[in-house]
């Protein structure tokens, strides 16, 4: 009934001996690995040596999807990047959803595995089993929207879907990012300058024909519930219809809504124009989605003469780290600043925190204006907003302080300005509170590539019914216990956010999106992720061994920054965190310092991990297959 | 009839059930309700009656994105 695991096809790239080569995967092995991010770290330590300098050519670029991509189904089209971060010096890692990815495996590959320096910039096109590194001189330099443009042209086909960096990229701003579709982005990490440090541009890939399934007729059914799915699900439908950015009015109204660099949670002067279902009401232009997605989170916006549709629209987190991050109430330049950063390619979470940061610093008298170069960095300036992004992209005069990150310029800036980063692993906050979320808190502290919210699931769904589609889906991981609350953090707590990322571990290993495929509220369960490997590629398996395929990935992760010499001191919140929230209804609010250390005690107990280093124990590797790391 | 849901006294029709009062505040189905300190599963929203002030807690779950 069911088949052999298939085996991955490789595409080894080494640019700078211009060797190309491609090499299989038995599935034996893939079956441990079975694609993204998991086997991105797999064919990551096969060739990163400890102590490298990420923006050297010894680092590693690992683009990678999974057995099932490009199986038509929703949420089914995410793409990972792996390589060792400039910004947190931890291993990196970020996914992007789009078409690039359906067509990268439509073309026969699992992964891109990029090695070297080119000596000059060039750019990787695939088609089939003609692989060419073609001259980038042309769109070297250029933003993303000119580059495609310049790219479809010079192969004079439509027909490709194209991944790449933008000049933030090239110029190797530390959370530059790599991004397809001018709006997709592999956004976190900082691989944008990995693969500029190579001089690598673009990865292309001409469209082909996704897989067809395993078993047609289960996966047709497992398929065609989505309508019913969605409208049964407000959650999803909601996500559909306001984007990502639906909630943050009700953050804010909560008083858990990062605001003005974290000192405060509440923005009513703000947080109505900037939220989701004002965008759906004013400069919405539609709503665009990913292959074969029914749910159309993505937004499209336009402002005449200010914003180009082409860049998308901002995310949740990105109209926060713009937005209340820098007490800025424009959502015209919130979607501006959204489009800078899509066509420079840089992270929008980090270069919106890393503003905010130098806003703060400049209100608390730390920077002046002859640092800013006579920018008035007061929180709400919006119009410095697109100047700033620019600035840094390009690396000009205050632009290259902050294309460092928040932390790196705080060091350089003073102990005075430390505090005021708010980061962990020196990876800027995304915009979830862990006052608000513990458990959320605890992951952003131990994750292994820095804060992180798409790394385990959110407190609010504990507090749902017993009978609610979130609990009864959350007990078939374990996790039977509800909560009057979410700031409660126990032991049950611990193992909610460790199960959870097991969970989220294994939906960027195979590239699922976290919208569709999850532990609780999303469209589909435990079950329908069982059932999906089982009809969609044949792959006889259970709840149990995917759930051990994500401890095992986040396993090698840990296992990378051992190398690297990171340990439990590094797994830090900032002080913020510990201090009292200003204004609106949690004023005075901290995350409980003494029940957040003793559930990160825990959370290395229950994972497996020495208590002293936080790092996997010899025996936890072995459980989990990692014998061979070991022996490295 | 007055009862207090999330810390404000509010006036509603007599004979309300919890499904109507979350219509009546503008909420979707997908929330956590407490009347008096205790929970109610969802599959009790259709069928429970809400009576002169009872203190009634309406949680939206807020999650990632």
């Amino acid at each position: 009934m069911y088949k052999k695991f298939p085996n991955a096809k490789i595409l080894k790239i080494d640019l700078t001996k211009k060797e190309i080569k491609t090499e299989e995967l038995s599935g034996d092995i893939y079956r441990l690995y079975p694609g993204g991010s998991a086997l991105g770290m797999y064919l990551a330590m096969q060739d990163i040596k400890p102590g490298i300098d990420p923006l050297s050519e010894e680092n590693t670029l690992v683009f990678s999807v999974s057995a099932l991509t490009g199986l038509p189904i929703s949420g089914i089209s995410r793409v990972n990047v792996t390589g060792k971060s400039p910004l947190t010096g931890t291993i990196g890692d970020s996914q992007a959803g789009g078409f690039f990815p359906v067509h990268l495996k439509a073309n026969g590959y699992d992964a891109v595995v990029i090695n070297g320096k080119s000596e000059k910039p060039v750019y990787l096109y695939i088609d089939g089993d003609e692989i060419q590194l073609k001259d980038a001189k042309d769109i070297w330099g250029k933003v993303t929207g000119e580059s495609e443009e310049i790219i479809r042209k010079e192969l004079g086909r439509d027909d490709i879907e194209i991944s790449q960096i933008g000049p933030g990229g090239e110029n190797l701003v530390k959370y530059a990012c790599i991004i397809n579709m001018c709006n997709r982005a592999n956004g976190r990490n900082g691989m944008g300058a990995v693969m500029g440090s190579k001089n690598l541009k673009a990865i292309v890939v001409a469209k082909g024909k996704p897989q067809k399934a395993f078993d047609q007729e289960r996966f047709s059914a497992l398929a065609k519930s989505v309508g019913h799915r969605l409208k049964e699900n407000e959650s999803v439908a909601g996500l559909g219809k306001y984007g990502t950015d639906g909630d943050l009015e009700a953050f804010s109204e909560e008083g858990f809504l990062p605001t003005k660099n974290w000192t405060t949670g509440y923005f009513p002067e703000g947080a109505n124009n900037i939220t989701g279902e004002t965008m759906y009401n004013t400069i919405l232009k539609e709503r665009d989605t990913c292959f074969a997605c029914a749910v159309r989170c993505k937004r499209v916006v336009e402002v005449e003469g200010m914003v180009d549709p082409l860049y998308g629209g901002p995310e949740y987190e990105t109209a926060a780290t713009f937005g209340s991050y820098c007490g800025v109430t424009s959502l015209e330049y919130v979607s501006l600043a959204n489009q800078l950063c899509n066509m420079y390619g840089i992270d929008t979470i980090s270069c919106g925190a890393t503003i905010a940061f130098a806003m703060e610093c400049y209100e608390k008298g730390i920077i002046d204006k002859t640092i800013t170069e006579g920018i008035d960095l007061k929180f709400g300036n919006e119009q410095a907003l697109p100047i700033l992004v620019e600035k840094i992209a390009k690396r000009e005069g205050f632009g290259d302080l902050l294309a460092e990150g928040s932390y790196r310029a705080a060091e350089k800036l003073g102990k005075e300005a430390i505090p005021l980063s708010i980061t962990t692993k020196k990876q800027e906050f995304p915009a979830h509170m862990p006052q608000y979320k513990p458990a959320v808190g605890l992951i952003y502290a131990v994750n292994p590539f820095g804060a992180d919210h798409q790394s385990s699931e959110h407190d609010p769904f504990l507090v749902m019914p017993e009978d609610s589609r979130e609990r009864t889906r959350l007990a078939k991981l374990g996790i039977t216990k509800g909560y009057e609350d979410n700031f409660t953090m126990d032991n049950d707590k611990v193992r909610f956010a460790l199960e959870t990322q097991k969970y989220f571990s294994i939906l960027d290993t195979l590239c699922l999106c976290q919208f569709v495929w999850g532990p609780s509220w999303e469209l589909y369960g435990p079950d329908e992720l069982v059932e999906l490997c089982k009809s969609g590629i044949g792959w006889d398996t259970s709840l149990y061994e995917i759930m051990q395929v994500g401890e095992r990935r986040i396993n090698m992760m840990r296992y990378f920054n051992k190398r690297e010499g990171f340990t439990k001191e590094d797994d830090k919140l900032p002080e913020r965190i510990f201090e009292p929230l200003i204004g609106g209804p949690t004023d005075g609010v901290v995350l409980d310092r003494e029940a957040h250390d003793k559930a990160k005690e825990l959370y290395y107990e229950i994972a497996g991990w020495d208590k002293e280093t936080g790092n996997p124990t010899n025996s936890t590797m072995k459980k989990l297959s990692l014998d061979w790391l070991l022996e490295q | 009839m007055e009862v207090k849901v999330n810390k404000k006294i509010i006036t509603i029709p007599e004979g309300y059930k919890v499904i109507d009062l979350l219509d009546h505040l503008n909420y979707g189905r997908n929330v956590s309700v407490f009347i008096d300190k205790t929970q109610l599963l969802m599959s009790e929203y259709e069928s429970t009656q809400i009576k002169e002030n009872n203190n009634i807690r309406i949680i939206r779950p807020l999650g990632g994105g």
